[in-house]
């Protein structure tokens, strides 16, 4: 049987080809959701006199044909006052920053896991329960009934 | 060996007499890859022993010029087929039937090879042939207008064919013929 170059060539396929497609992709889908959100800039046209530039520079920025730099990202950011690069690190801090505090005793500091905003109510686990986040989130679309407290780094029931 | 298919095109271009030549070649449709979302599939003449896009691709892969921008199109054949589906947002319009790269908003890089093809469905694409595209319109383009005319053709009969499927499979494909 012929080798068929359509499989051939996917496998010529390397990481870099990847994450230029993909990030490029990702980040103007980013942009557009946040231009659907914004209260003020709307359109292209809106960013592009926000961010005193014409029309088709910002285009050209969002379809590849002018390089995005980290300067241009950066402006966009300001005028939209929306973080559109959210690395891991970030994501850590920002969805931690829901775990509210609810006291303190000896080296732990206790929390309620807010998700969503709303506290879900779990079963009491029995204290000294050991996992990671992964397996906390086993218990998060059950019905329970008692908060736990969970220790700060996420990885222990504490009562 | 040359295949059937350009040898008649090669006749047709060099002869300075007015060949009227009625050939019937017929072509099927043949399954070329199927990805979460997407079945491609691709027209095969009867005597041939490669579908069109497999010869586009072969093609793309002997010239080192135009091999880079083939591998970067090549990963949109697979994105679409897994993440995106045969959304008509991310192929560029071509008259009757479709191209890929999607357009330069969505890709965000220029690629100048054409890939003709024609979306069924959201599940179902099928890929013909193309090449580097260096003139508009396409008809007028030296390098693709040939196979720019193919896939109007092509697309026009597919049409009108009974397609049987379920989600990324034609379930009767073995019966699916029509004129190269």
């Amino acid at each position: 049987m012929e080798e068929s170059y359509f499989d051939k060539i996917e496998q010529d396929i390397k990481k870099e080809h990847t994450f230029f497609v993909d990030f490029g992709f990702d980040f103007a889908k980013q942009v557009k959701y946040v231009l659907s959100i914004h209260p003020t800039i709307k359109t292209q046209k809106d960013l592009a006199i926000a961010m005193g530039k014409r029309e088709s520079e910002i285009s050209k920025m969002l379809t590849g044909l002018h390089n995005l730099t980290l300067e241009s990202i950066s402006k966009m950011c300001g005028v939209l006052d929306y973080d559109l690069i959210l690395t891991d690190i970030k994501a850590q801090h920002k969805y931690n920053s829901h775990l509210v505090s609810v006291g303190a005793a000896e080296s732990h500091n206790y929390y309620i896991l807010n998700i969503n905003i709303t506290v879900q109510v779990y079963n009491v686990l029995p204290a000294g329960t050991v996992g990671g986040l992964d397996f906390l989130n086993e218990y998060l679309h059950s019905s329970f009934m008692q908060p736990i407290a969970i220790s700060s780094d996420g990885r222990q029931i504490l009562s | 060996m040359p295949d059937c298919t350009s040898l008649l095109y090669f006749w047709g271009r060099k002869s300075t007499k007015k060949l009227n030549l009625k050939v019937n070649i017929f072509a099927t449709l043949v399954e070329v890859k199927r990805y979460v979302l997407v079945g491609y599939y691709s027209v095969k003449a009867e005597c041939n022993s490669r579908s069109e896009v497999d010869v586009f691709f072969k093609r793309m892969y002997e010239d080192p010029e135009l091999k880079d921008e083939a591998i970067r199109l090549r990963y949109w054949i697979t994105k679409i087929g897994n993440e995106i589906g045969g959304d008509p947002d991310y192929f560029r319009d071509e008259r009757l039937c479709n191209a890929f790269p999607p357009p330069i908003e969505i890709s965000h890089e220029y690629i100048g090879l054409r890939l003709y093809c024609y979306i069924i469905n959201e599940n179902l694409v099928v890929l013909y042939n193309g090449g580097k595209k260096i003139g508009n319109p396409a008809e007028k383009c030296p390098n693709v207008k040939h196979h720019f005319y193919n896939a109007q053709s092509w697309t026009k009969q597919i049409r009108e064919l009974e397609i049987e499927s379920n989600g990324t499979i034609i379930t009767n494909l073995k019966e699916l013929e029509f004129r190269y």
